[in-house]
């Protein structure tokens, strides 16, 4: 193939999971058949789960890293010359979690990993290591910098979890990656550890594609969940240090709204290195008519950051006006929110929903689903660019939405919008829309234009493919 | 909005103070309707009016820092499997004769026991163990029908039985693990039951593993499979290796010349088998006490030697379990055998010898389970060798089971075990490395 080879790396989505950002990865991937993808997909605990999609001819998966599985590196020689590096963890913990960690020291210690993978394990079970991190996490608690609030005490159980998962940054880090042309990151997180070695190694220009923001959802993550201070602590310094360093490395930095790009801004990314390109949908001419059956659709994960609680709220709001009105949610539980989804069929049972609000399931077709709504509603919290909002809109659906993110560019003039967490709002816009047909049928043919005219796949592709070829090219040439 | 203002926001939104910047614009953006940057600089008014007082830690529940504690299984059951198991194999070398029985076992006992080490690592290391199980049918199927059939090749004389006897012994653990033991137990007597009433042996054993293989289908088609994938080989495989071992040492320990009634030496294993179990069990407990003691420490004062003496404690309270109930129903056995006239004075050696390698499997599966797999298999190795060098040079096998070879695996695990107990911390930590 001449096309550039593009090394697309994912955490916890394309192709094994099912979503807004893999419905993305599926569309570029598949709408640029003249470049080479190689996909590097790190996941959780789905180690013998089959890809949920079906990868184009001209992509493959290069090798899957499965979190937390008990895979040992395989053994191989290395010279006795080389010292291991004990200080590794300490490293990790000092550039990761330290509010003025340091990317360049980050980088190097997971060059070592790289360039020693055979090591890691040794150094990580090591009894110096396991020192030297604590000694190092003791700093990160006791620094004193003037943004951050006084550290919470972290016990030694809360360490070991985070020595545990430092060493698996160790092994992402350590994973080798094939020749590429272009580095493709899908989030400022995990999957960005093995762009930045590449990118340390051999100089291959860095895309980082934000969806939604890896280092707030993760803020709102710990928000929402009743963890302990030292838990929050760790999850949001973990995921401020990677985004600190996807932010510093990225050549450029392609956010899906400018609500993001305002965010990377104020983490100091020059606006020089921003490019926004909103996501884009298929749009089919000639949309169904509003079913009439007073059906409302979601869909989305069941997740702390979809805010399924303000959801079930709105619904038995919505019921005590329109009693006919049903809810249908589709969306999957996904590993690590089981606990969450309870909680949902617990508030679902107080508030008495029963019949009326039902959840289905994952689905793999979004769109047909929508087919039967007389409203599309979305309660999350955060948000970059919904793709399930477009398919909304190229539904001819009605939305009533949160405005967070990138939703209100999405949705202006379309949909009703309201502050996250305010059900009567939402609910009375739901409300609205029920008992105005006529209203619901208008937004909805507005969302349609708007789609068809700004968030048109073609438009979009053309984008991404000046932009990755243009990156690509300057690798091809230097 | 004002710094005190967005800071009243902020912690009505949170129910305390916002822990940094990041997390204050984050609420003022989510529920404040604001956007970033000004949200940045709202968020540094709210930390700087903040009071700075670290939060206060609550206490979190001590969710299992090792994922995989070593399972083993519910102790009625297993005694009560154990006790069928051994009384079972009583009619067998009756009916197909104390040579091949004995040919039978020397294969099928080291395979059984390596077996069952590693399906209780690779699917029983943690919660849902037979969902992991069923996950994983493949693999394991394809792992029992060939140490069947390599054993049954391995018995030029007694292909059936030994086959039988693996398929039948390793099915024992899920049986258990479903919680079916008694029920397993029926299922040996009634093959016991088939003979007595004049079935042919072989038709017996068929029978046997029938039901046996039907309660396993049962066992595992009744429990869903778990998205929990199962151990990796490379990791299960030394457990298999320690499992074997010990299988070897037990069979050297009986030696080559029990002088006694054929049911006598197999019923002598039951005491050691139990106190091994009983004491593992107990050791269990490491994977609970320790992280529940982790949660009240800080990272800010050394690890102490608290927790040290309560991984010491946890250690000799399993020992003196091995010890106490590898004795009680050693001297149980001898009063029987002598009540029926069936002691012989090789008898109260053959339970010294088998109580020894009972310590050593106690210590050995400890190393294991604490993740020093290799130090594991090189003391389970070594004790082998010990007791082959302790036969040549003119040992009985008793004796050096009884005191040779438990005392070079314990000269030997000394060192590590100390190192692992004492940083017991560190070594639940790295046992998931």
């Amino acid at each position: 193939m001449s096309g550039p080879r593009i090394l697309m790396t994912t955490e916890g989505t394309y192709p094994y999971v099912v979503g807004g950002v893999s419905t993305w990865c599926k569309q570029l991937v598949g709408g640029l058949p003249e470049a080479s993808w190689q996909i590097l997909p790190i996941t959780a605990g789905c180690r013998l789960n089959a890809p949920l999609f079906t990868l184009p001819p001209q992509a493959e998966v290069v090798k899957r890293i499965d979190l937390w599985s008990d895979e040992v590196t395989p053994w191989r020689p290395s010279s006795r010359a080389a010292r291991d590096r004990t200080s590794l963890p300490a490293e990790l913990v000092r550039e990761l979690l330290g509010w003025q960690g340091r990317t360049d020291a980050l980088v190097d210690a997971l060059l070592w990993c790289r360039r020693r993978p055979e090591r890691v394990r040794a150094v990580f079970r090591g009894s110096t290591s396991w020192k030297a991190f604590l000694v190092a996490l003791r700093d990160v608690l006791d620094e004193q910098a003037s943004e951050a609030g006084l550290a919470p005490d972290v016990d030694l159980h809360r360490a070991s979890q985070l020595y545990q998962t430092l060493y698996w940054i160790a092994r992402v880090a350590a994973v080798p990656t094939p020749p590429t042309d272009l580095l493709l990151v899908t989030a400022a997180g995990w999957a960005a550890l093995p762009a930045l070695v590449h990118h340390a190694l051999h100089a291959t220009p860095m895309l980082l594609v934000e969806h939604g923001l890896y280092v707030r959802e993760a803020y709102l993550g710990a928000v929402r969940t009743d963890d302990s201070p030292s838990a929050r602590f760790v999850a949001t310094r973990l995921a401020r240090g990677l985004t600190r360093a996807s932010y510093a490395t990225a050549d450029v930095i392609a956010p899906v709204s400018e609500a993001n790009a305002d965010w990377e801004q104020a983490f100091g990314v020059p606006s020089s290195r921003i490019c926004v390109i909103r996501n884009a949908i298929r749009v089919m001419p000639d949309p169904a008519p509003l079913p009439g059956t007073a059906t409302v659709i979601s869909v989305g994960r069941l997740d702390a950051l979809k805010d399924i609680h303000t959801l079930l709220e709105v619904a038995a709001e919505v019921v005590r006006h329109v009693p006919e009105a049903r809810f249908v949610h589709y969306g999957p539980v996904p590993p690590g929110q089981e606990a969450y989804a309870r909680s949902c069929d617990a508030l679902h049972a107080t508030l008495g929903l029963g019949e009326r609000f039902r959840f289905m399931g994952g689905t793999t077709d979004p769109v047909g689903v929508l087919r039967d709504a007389d409203v599309v509603i979305m309660t999350s919290i955060s948000e970059g660019f919904p793709m399930s909002l477009l398919e909304a809109m190229s539904q001819a659906r009605p939305i009533v939405a949160t405005a967070v993110g990138g939703v209100p560019e999405a949705v202006r003039g379309c949909s009703f919008t309201a502050p996250p967490g305010h059900v009567f709002e939402l609910a009375m816009g739901v409300v609205s829309l029920l008992r105005q047909p006529a209203l619901a049928a208008t937004l909805g043919r507005r969302g349609h234009e708007r789609v068809t005219e700004r968030f048109g796949e073609e438009s979009w592709l053309a984008q991404y493919r000046s932009l990755l070829l243009e990156l690509a090219s300057v690798a091809v040439a230097s | 909005m004002g710094g005190e203002q967005a800071r009243a926001l902020v912690e009505a939104r949170l129910g305390r103070p916002a822990q940094d910047v990041l997390e204050a614009a984050i609420v003022l953006e989510a529920w404040g309707g604001l956007r970033a940057p000004s949200t940045f600089a709202l968020g540094a008014a709210v930390i700087e009016v903040t009071p700075r007082q670290p939060p206060p830690e609550r206490a979190t529940d001590a969710a299992v820092l090792v994922e995989h504690p070593p399972s083993q299984g519910h102790g009625l059951g297993l005694v009560c499997s154990l006790l069928a198991i051994a009384l079972w194999t009583i009619p067998l070398s009756t009916a197909f004769g104390a040579s091949i029985m004995e040919q039978a076992r020397q294969v099928a006992l080291p395979m059984t026991i390596g077996m069952q080490g590693l399906v209780l690592r690779r699917s029983f290391s943690g919660p849902g163990g037979l969902g992991r199980l069923r996950r994983d049918l493949l693999g394991a199927t394809l792992l029992l029908v060939g140490a069947v059939g390599v054993v049954a090749l391995l018995t030029p004389h007694g292909r059936v039985l030994a086959g039988t006897l693996v398929f039948v012994w390793v099915a024992a653990l899920v049986w258990v693990e479903r919680g079916w033991g008694a029920a397993y137990a029926a299922a040996l007597a009634a093959g016991v039951g088939a003979l007595w009433i004049g079935v042919p042996p072989v038709a017996s054993l068929v029978l046997t593993a029938s039901l046996v293989g039907a309660g396993l289908v049962a066992a595992l088609v009744s429990v869903p499979a778990t998205s929990r994938p199962p151990t990796s080989w490379q990791r299960a495989g030394p457990a298999g290796l320690v499992g074997a071992g010990v299988g070897f040492l037990l069979l050297r320990a009986a030696g080559p010349h029990w002088d006694g009634a054929a049911w006598l030496g197999v019923l002598a294993l039951f005491p050691a088998f139990t106190g091994s179990m009983w004491a593992g069990r107990h050791q269990a407990r490491l994977w609970r006490v320790v992280p529940e003691a982790l949660v009240t420490r800080s990272v800010r004062r050394p690890e102490g030697a608290g927790l040290a003496r309560l991984a010491i404690a946890v250690f000799l309270g399993g020992l003196a379990r091995a010890v106490l109930a590898t004795g009680v129903l050693s001297l149980l056995i001898l009063g029987l055998a002598t009540m029926v006239g069936a002691a012989t004075p090789g008898l109260a050696p053959l339970l010294l010898a088998l109580g020894g390698i009972g310590v050593v499997g106690f210590v050995v599966w400890l190393l294991e389970g604490l993740g020093r797999s290799v130090w594991a298999v090189a003391v389970v190795a070594a004790a082998c060798v010990a007791s082959e060098l302790a036969l040549r040079y003119g040992l009985t096998s008793q004796l050096g089971a009884a005191f040779v070879v438990p005392g070079i695996a314990v000269l030997m695990a000394t060192y590590p075990l100390a190192h692992l107990l004492g940083g017991i911390g560190f070594s639940l930590t790295r046992s998931s490395i």
